[in-house]
Order: structure tokens, then C-alpha cells, then sequence
């Protein structure tokens, strides 16, 4: 029975799943890439994460001025910090007398250097979007109070960057999937219209939708099952090249061996096509 | 005992065109019923509504008093699985063989056939079709592809055959053996519901006559069978 409706199912669509099969090649390939890469992203900025902190440089009048001050940022601020601290011109100065050239320190007194030393507030943000947010606001204070002035950000124009690109990839992805459904949608729909007089026949001969709907999802399974990783070796092949060439070890950053990939594999590779041979069958009563 | 009984079944395809209108009839399990009528008379339809390929428009039809409204598409296939269907345009894959247009016949029936290969060839051997089982459909002939359509509805021995012009491009003498395996099939107590328009038939007094003009049931004769 199986044998039949499955010589049937390769006889009229055999060229259709080969082109099928070339389609989920490249379009899997393309969607590691971008996966890929927002994994880099991933692994750089959470690299920097724990290094960045915003340093403002405040000279107060008083103490009384500096308590109000910070008071003032940590209610302002505290959805986006995870803590702020203040350093003293006294550990400012103890920090930096290691390296302060012998010509200051004798011209000057440690009471005299104090002075002029301002208070270091440092500010550790909870995310990279919470550094973002809090560079801008804190540059447009420090704009409008003399007092204030704010270290140059780390890495602020890449972390920047990466967090736009790791918005636009997901956003990317997630319209790269609409070709991928439209497409699986669009082969079943034309397999379906290619064999609608035999399918009518079988059904109207007693037979039921589910042999159909079975022989098409084990169709589906096994072409996109062989494009998914003839697609992924290419992938791993071409990374693995571009690792020795640059002598990095890029492949570490993948996740490969994480549950992410069977995720990912039982969501294109089953899900998908399980509900795109569901819903393109619906309309199959006779 | 009942096997149909079709209450002012009314169907109407759009736009309006009523191919059948109001018609009413019963058919007893045993019965040779032959649908006659000129062509575009609404026999046709009438048979695709009896094994549900069409949904009337209006009316009831009850197999063995059980409403066709009430039922679901599950039933329906479990129902198929006991009819013979001839199709006027044969309804044969054509990229299949003889043999596995029949097969799949007699597969999807569900019926426990030992020696299955032997079954089928034997079938085809009373048509004098055997020598080309294993023939693609396309290859063959109109008439040959008739009587396989003929065959592939027989070999399930079904309790009720449903055939729509089942001889139309038959030379008269295989149209008579046509009509004696039907009566021979009638006579083991099965029931044959036929359309045609072949005067040839009607002249053999197979059985019930009923007569369709214009969608309307104008004739209803029990001839001698």
C-alpha cells in the first residue's frame, strides 16, 4: 500500500523535491551563517560585559553635594544598574602614585594633588542595552553640569554596533523562516494540486488521508533531513577552513553540541513540515 | 431490507444551474436499479452524491437509515470501503500498472485476499486482460482501460456496485458480458445501481428502471430481471 502511494508520490514529484532539496541546502546554509554570527556577537559581548563600566569624573563642592548626587542617579538609574560606586581623590591618588611622574610630586603637596583630584563615580549596567541607554543620558547630563564630565565609553561604538546587528540578525531570521514556510508551504500545495485526481481516487476507493499525509511528511523529513546536513557539513567545513586560515578557533563559539541544534533541527526538520502537510490537507475531504 | 433511500434530494451548482430537482426514490438491497436518462439528465451527479463526492444542496439521503448529513468523512471512507465504484472517466493512475491500479483496489478494501497476485490475474484472465497486467494504463486502450475500471470495482466484491456508464466504450459484445457479470453478481444478493443511456441495456430488462429528464425523476418501471 505504502510501496504504491509512495512510487505515486516520487513518480509526479520527484523533480520537486530535488529542487526542494537544493533550496534547503542554501537556505540552510544561510541561515547557520547568520546564526553563526549572531553567536560571535554573543561570545564577543559577553566578553566585554563584565568589563564595561561608565566612569564619571564629578567635582563636587561639598560632600553633602556628592550624597545627593549619587542619591539623585541611583533612584534615576536603578532599573539599568546593577551597582555604582564612588571612589575617593584619596584612593584616586593612592591608585595613581605609582605612576605619577617624581616633577608632580614634588611641585605639588599629596593635600594640593587631593584638591584637584575629582570623586570617581563608576556605574556597572545590568545589560550592554542598559550601557547604551545609560551612555546616552549620562552624556547629555554631563553636558549641562560643569561639575560632571564622563570618561570616554570602552568599546561603546562596537558594543553599539553589535547590539544593532544582533537585533537586525534575529529580525533577519526570523524573515529568512518566512521563506523557508512559504516555501515548504508552496511545494505542498503544488504536490497536492500534481496529484489531486490520484488522492481523490484513494480516497474515494476507501482510503484514508493519513496514508497521504504520512507518505508526504516522510518525504519531506528525509529530503530535508539530507539538505540539513549536507548544508551544516559545508558549513562546518567552511568554518573550519576560515579557522585555520585566520588562526582562530572560531568553531569553539558555535553550538554545536548544545541543545540549541536539536531545537533547531526537530523545528525545521519535523514541526515545520508536520504542520505544513497537516494544514495543506485540510481541505482533502471527500 | 433498505440500502438507500433519497428523500427530494435537490443539488445546485453555481451559479444557479439545478441538475437535480426534488428527487425522491429507494433502493432494496438485491436491486439491479438502472439510472436512464439523456445526457446532462443529472445521472451522473446523482451517483457522485450516492458515494458522497457531492454534497446535495438540499434533501436526505440515508444508507441503511443512516442520515448522510449525520455523518462524517471517517464514516465515509469505512462506508467505501464496502463499494464497488465504476467511474465514467475510469479514474485509473495512469502511471501505474494494471496490476497495481487493481492492487491498490483491493488493498484500500481491506479484505484479506491470500495469494493475491494469483487473485488479480485470475480476475483479469475473465476480461481477457491478463497479458497485459503489467502494462501501464496509459498504454491501453478506452475500452480495455473500462474494464479494468470494471475490474479494480469487482474484485472487492463489494455489497453494493455503483457504476456509471460502465460500457460506454465497449463493443456490444462485451457490453452483454458486462451486463451478466453484473445480473450474475446482482443474483448473490448484492445490489447494482447503473447509469446509463445505452439503449442496448435497456433492452435487456436488467432490472428497475427509474428515469431522469432535466434533474426530475419522470419514470420509475420494474422490468423483468
Amino acid at each position: 500500500m505504502f510501496k504504491l502511494l509512495a512510487k505515486l508520490e516520487i513518480k509526479k514529484g520527484l523533480l520537486y523535491y530535488l529542487f526542494f532539496i537544493l533550496f534547503f541546502f542554501f537556505w540552510n546554509f544561510f541561515s547557520l551563517a547568520l546564526i553563526y554570527a549572531y553567536g560571535v556577537l554573543f561570545t564577543l559581548e559577553k566578553h566585554w560585559k563584565d568589563q564595561i563600566t561608565l566612569t564619571l569624573f564629578y567635582y563636587p563642592k561639598n560632600q553633602e553635594q556628592l550624597n545627593n548626587f549619587v542619591k539623585e542617579l541611583q533612584n534615576d538609574f536603578s532599573s539599568s544598574t546593577e551597582k555604582i560606586e564612588v571612589v575617593t581623590p584619596e584612593m584616586v591618588l593612592k591608585q595613581a602614585q605609582k605612576t605619577l611622574p617624581k616633577e608632580i610630586t614634588q611641585i605639588f603637596t599629596e593635600e594640593e594633588l587631593k584638591e584637584n583630584l575629582p570623586f570617581l563615580i563608576k556605574i556597572y549596567p545590568k545589560s550592554l542595552g542598559s550601557y547604551i541607554e545609560l551612555t546616552e543620558r549620562l552624556r547629555l547630563i554631563a553636558a549641562l553640569t560643569p561639575a560632571l564630565e564622563l570618561q570616554n565609553p570602552k568599546y561603546f561604538k562596537f558594543l553599539k554596533l553589535s547590539f544593532f546587528l544582533k537585533s537586525g540578525i534575529i529580525g533577519f531570521w526570523f524573515s529568512w523562516i518566512i521563506v523557508y514556510l512559504g516555501a515548504i508551504f508552496f511545494i505542498n500545495t503544488l504536490l497536492n494540486n500534481l496529484l489531486y485526481q490520484q488522492y481523490k481516487l484513494i480516497l474515494l476507493l476507501g482510503g484514508n488521508p493519513f496514508y497521504l499525509k504520512f507518505i508526504r511528511f516522510s518525504f519531506l523529513v528525509s529530503i530535508i533531513t539530507l539538505g540539513f546536513f549536507s548544508s551544516g557539513a559545508t558549513f562546518y567545513l567552511a568554518v573550519n577552513s576560515l579557522t585555520s586560515i585566520i588562526n582562530f578557533p572560531l568553531l569553539d563559539i558555535f553550538w554545536v553540541n548544545s541543545w540549541y541544534s536539536l531545537v533547531y533541527f526537530i523545528f525545521l526538520v519535523v514541526l515545520i513540515p508536520f504542520l505544513s502537510v497537516w494544514i495543506s490537507f485540510w481541505s482533502y475531504e471527500i | 431490507m433498505e440500502i438507500f433511500v433519497i428523500e427530494k434530494v435537490t443539488k445546485v451548482y453555481n451559479p444557479y444551474f439545478k441538475v437535480l430537482d426534488e428527487v425522491s426514490f429507494i433502493v432494496k438491497e438485491g436491486d439491479f436499479l438502472v439510472l436512464t436518462g439523456p445526457t446532462g439528465a443529472g445521472k451522473t451527479t446523482l451517483l457522485k452524491l450516492l458515494y458522497r463526492e457531492e454534497k446535495p444542496t438540499d434533501g436526505e439521503i440515508f444508507y441503511k437509515n443512516l442520515p448522510y448529513s449525520k455523518l462524517k468523512q471517517q464514516n465515509f471512507l469505512h462506508l467505501r470501503r464496502n463499494w464497488g465504484i465504476i467511474f465514467q472517466d475510469y479514474k485509473l493512475i495512469p502511471d501505474l500498472t494494471v496490476f497495481e491500479n487493481i492492487k491498490i483496489s483491493l488493498i484500500l478494501s481491506q479484505k484479506k485476499v491470500p495469494k493475491i497476485k494469483f487473485h488479480i490475474l485470475n480476475y483479469l484472465e475473465r476480461f481477457n486482460l491478463a497479458p497485459k497486467a503489467f502494462k501501464k494504463v496509459k498504454e491501453l486502450s478506452g475500452g480495455e482501460q473500462q474494464k479494468v475500471g470494471i475490474v479494480r470495482a469487482i474484485i472487492r466484491e463489494p455489497e453494493l456496485l455503483i457504476a456509471d456508464e460502465p460500457t460506454g466504450n465497449l463493443d456490444p459484445e462485451s457490453l452483454r458480458e458486462i451486463i451478466k457479470i453484473f445480473q450474475e453478481y446482482q443474483q448473490t444478493g448484492k445490489t447494482v445501481i447503473l447509469a446509463t443511456h445505452d439503449p442496448v441495456i435497456l433492452q435487456l430488462n436488467a432490472g428497475r428502471i427509474l428515469r431522469l429528464e432535466m434533474g426530475r425523476l419522470v419514470e420509475n418501471v420494474q422490468t423483468s430481471c
